[in-house]
């Protein structure tokens, strides 16, 4: 939803609680696509499990290798081991004992593990709780605060590292630390500071990246405030109906981006709804941004084709520059042929 | 993109097929370039599950690594690998103007190139040979060596030794869509279906791979119990099985690597049918020196270090610098299509012309209808038009109405424009010279060490109160009056 917020459609399904892959194969009947090739996923599982072996050496290695734990500081704890089930229950407890850690060590009540591993905190959207999951949590001794902690395989290259796979960590720590935010409310820490973990190149050897995400943070945050708003906007657009329907469905104004294929399981039915609407997000974010005011391809080629609008300004500026340029285009290509 | 480039997109739609974005090529290919087709496992970063690799008049070779996440599969394809390169390299060094060019089909492809080579050319022989996993081969390094060349060059505006498909086609060509960089789906746009939607037939297109990617179905169904198959069967006794499982991994590669070789050989064809600019030579020539540069560093036993000196940074910076400016300039004097963008962008002057009286001086006023105009006052700006070069410098501009008034003072009378007539003025002209001259302006300040950088404390500035009198307190007279 923060990767696309002015998306009214995905908005409504996220605040619904709806899954957009199975609104997308149960109403549009989209097939649903694959995930994440399963290469992908057991090479996450052994960054993992090497980074956990042998009570947690190669993750207490690195951060006392960079000066932010010290030896003695090695007290762990993996919630994921003390509560294995999966039931509803065993889920709160691992939230209770996560929370609890995370109070106690702000009031220095006692002595509380420098690493939780697989944490669960909640985030409140419209007072509805949704459970996020952070890697781990990491405070050395002093520390009256625990920092979200995001591990990632992908190749740590440097200056080179994908910076989209850099940005989807980020924003997905940024959920962590608004959980916390939420958690301790004015107590919380004032740095919004997370710790990235990815791995040397084609190793599992760590390596370790604190990030500044206040960024990412105020975002989400303002994604989560504009949502009675949305609700309320989506409520007045459906009067009632379900989104059971390709038609409901179609009544949300939706906004196709160039990345919304990599991350929205609608961006297929939007896509045949844009190209059955000649709307301009087919030409690309650069492009409707500089057509904002046109309606749709056939507007543009008119204004194209006239040089002029004679209701609005700068659409008529718009209508001579596109005019201009499509005269110089012909001109030369006319020669060419 | 600018208004030009959406200008180019509404008609793309309009004509529903690819329209030039360009008149010239922008490149030239050599005769005996490659294609290089490679694919990487997900979630192994930096990997080479198998390439496509070969001249471009061939089918190509399909080397692999069956299980890529193996040092043994690794280290035996880039032995292999080493030695096609090298023998491509050899051969290109022999010829007098020759460099190993490569075409590689995607952006994402270049990241797989820089990556191996980033990787390998700085692997560390293990101290204790005696170890079990081998992580390192001579041949390995050597291979990340000779890819460092295409990893180093990849950065630089106008380089001809990497070559991208999908680039050339989006730097050629226009299309009424965004289509990502899905070569498929471009060259869908380059010759329409005549029996369907062309959006249709570009979103069909997409389903294909053009990445360095399997598509996790295809991992999930078809190539991991593929894998797990031939895993088991490897160090078996039954040769024969273990290397049916190997052929069954690798026919599947092939599956997915052989479109792509002929999606970029497509790309090649639609491009080669354009002429070179005029300026291609002297890129060409930078190409080979850098080929013939890095072969000698190599000869010389030198290594290149992970992170640039600062003497090395600031010199690879002019150089980037250089090359962007000298490329951009050549595409506006090379190529007309490119030039109509820059005028519309304000890039170039475009006007007509008006000598005014001998007894101005050298003097002449061009008057332009453009609405927008990046030249500013005291810049030189050269003309575009006739054979001899005419520099002049901005006077003035006076903006009424529509019109902008640009009072120039030129020397080289003979070779105006005559009155009336219209003219282009561009900031530059390529001059393929400048970096050597601003190599030694570099290493004549290195010399001395500023004052910045030197151990002594900076001698403190006395405060001035802010210069109010130029041009009656304003700011912007003042900037201007510092020019």
């Amino acid at each position: 939803m923060a990767r696309n917020s002015s998306c009214l459609r995905l908005s409504a399904m996220v605040i619904s609680g709806a899954n957009p892959a199975t609104l997308s194969e149960r109403v549009y009947g989209m097939p649903a696509k694959e995930g994440l090739s399963p290469f992908a996923i057991r090479r996450g599982e052994r960054f993992e499990a090497a980074l956990f072996e042998d009570d947690n050496k190669r993750i207490f290695e690195l951060y006392q290798r960079n000066g932010r734990l010290g030896e003695k500081e090695s007290v762990w704890s993996d919630l994921s081991h003390l509560f294995t089930e999966f039931n509803q229950e065993s889920l709160m407890k691992r939230q209770q004992q996560s929370e609890e850690w995370i109070r106690d060590r702000l009031l220095g009540k006692k002595k509380t593990p420098n690493l939780i591993i697989k944490p669960r905190l909640s985030v409140q959207i419209m007072g509805v709780s949704h459970p996020t999951e952070p890697d781990a949590l990491v405070a050395a001794d002093g520390d009256k605060h625990y920092r979200p902690v995001e591990i990632k395989s992908y190749a740590d290259r440097r200056a080179f590292t994908d910076a989209t796979k850099t940005g989807s960590a980020c924003r997905q720590a940024a959920v962590a630390l608004i959980a916390l935010e939420q958690l301790l409310g004015e107590e919380a820490s004032e740095d919004r500071i997370v710790d990235l973990i990815f791995a040397k190149p084609a190793t599992n050897w760590p390596t370790l990246h604190p990030m500044s995400v206040g960024a990412e943070v105020e975002n989400l945050k303002s994604v989560f405030e504009h949502a009675p708003q949305t609700l309320e906007q989506v409520e007045k657009l459906l009067q009632g109906e379900s989104l059971d329907s390709v038609e409901s469905m179609n009544k949300l104004p939706n906004r196709l981006c160039s990345d919304c294929a990599d991350h929205c399981p609608l961006w297929d039915s939007c896509r045949i709804q844009a190209i059955q609407q000649s709307d301009i997000s087919l030409w690309g974010d650069q492009a409707t941004e500089i057509l904002s005011g046109v309606s749709d391809m056939n507007q543009a080629l008119q204004l194209q084709k006239t040089g002029h609008h004679s209701e609005d300004r700068d659409l008529d500026l718009l209508a001579a520059v596109l005019h201009e340029a499509r005269k110089a285009h012909d001109r030369i290509c006319e020669d060419e042929e | 993109m600018s208004t030009w480039d959406v200008a180019l997109r509404i008609k793309s739609w309009e004509k529903a097929r690819a329209v030039p974005a360009a008149e010239k090529l922008h490149l030239q290919f050599n005769h005996d370039f490659w294609i290089c087709c490679p694919l990487a496992m997900a979630g192994e970063d930096p990997s080479l599950h198998a390439v496509l690799i070969g001249p471009k008049d061939t089918q190509g070779q399909i080397f692999c690594a069956p299980d890529p996440r193996s040092q043994r599969h690794r280290l035996e394809l880039f032995s292999i690998l080493r030695k096609e390169i090298e023998g491509y390299f050899q051969k290109c060094l022999e010829q007098p103007d020759g460099f190993p060019q490569l075409l590689l089909p995607s952006q994402s492809a270049v990241g797989v190139i820089r990556g191996l080579a980033d990787y390998l050319s700085y692997l560390k022989e293990p101290k204790d040979a005696s170890k079990q996993i081998k992580t390192w081969t001579e041949d390995a390094r050597a291979l990340g060596d000779l890819l460092q060349l295409y990893a180093q060059r990849s950065e630089i505006p106008g380089q001809q030794l990497l070559l991208v498909a999908h680039q050339i086609l989006d730097e050629h060509w226009a299309f009424g869509q965004d289509l990502q960089g899905h070569l498929g789906a471009q060259l869908v746009w380059m010759d329409p279906p005549e029996d369907e939607d062309i959006m249709q037939a570009a979103a069909k297109a997409e389903a294909q791979p053009m990445g360095v990617k399997t598509d996790a179905l295809m991992d999930n169904k078809k190539l991991a119990p593929a894998l797990e198959a031939w895993v088991k069967v490897e160090r078996s006794s039954s040769s024969s099985l273990a290397s049916f499982r190997r052929q069954e991994i690798e026919d599947m590669l092939a599956e997915v690597l052989k479109p792509i070789w002929r999606a970029s050989h497509g790309a090649y064809s639609y491009a080669s049918e354009l002429k070179p600019m005029l300026d291609v030579e002297q890129l060409r020539k930078r190409e080979r020196s850098a080929f013939e540069y890095h072969m000698a560093h190599l000869a010389d036993g030198g290594k290149f270090s992970r992170t640039d000196s600062s003497m090395r940074a600031i010199y690879s910076l002019a150089e980037r610098e250089d090359a962007q400016e000298q490329y951009h300039s050549a595409l506006i004097w090379g190529d007309r299509l490119v030039r109509e963008r820059a005028c519309l962008e304000g890039e170039i002057l475009r006007g007509t012309t008006t000598h005014l009286p001998t007894d101005a001086g050298n003097k002449l006023v061009i008057i332009s209808n453009q609405r927008w105009l990046k030249i500013r006052r005291g810049d030189e700006i050269v003309l575009m038009n006739g054979e001899q070069r005419v520099r002049a410098v901005v006077e003035d501009l006076t903006r009424s109405g529509d019109q902008t008034k640009v009072l120039l003072s030129a020397g080289n009378q003979a070779a105006w424009p005559e009155n009336g007539v219209a003219s282009d003025w561009a900031m530059s002209s390529p001059d393929w010279q400048r970096i050597h001259s601003e190599r030694s302006k570099i290493s004549r300040n290195l010399e001395e060490v500023p004052q910045t950088h030197q151990a002594e404390e900076a001698p403190e500035i006395e405060s001035q109160p802010p210069n109010n009198d130029v041009k009656g307190g304003d700011p912007l007279a003042t900037i201007e009056a510092m020019r």
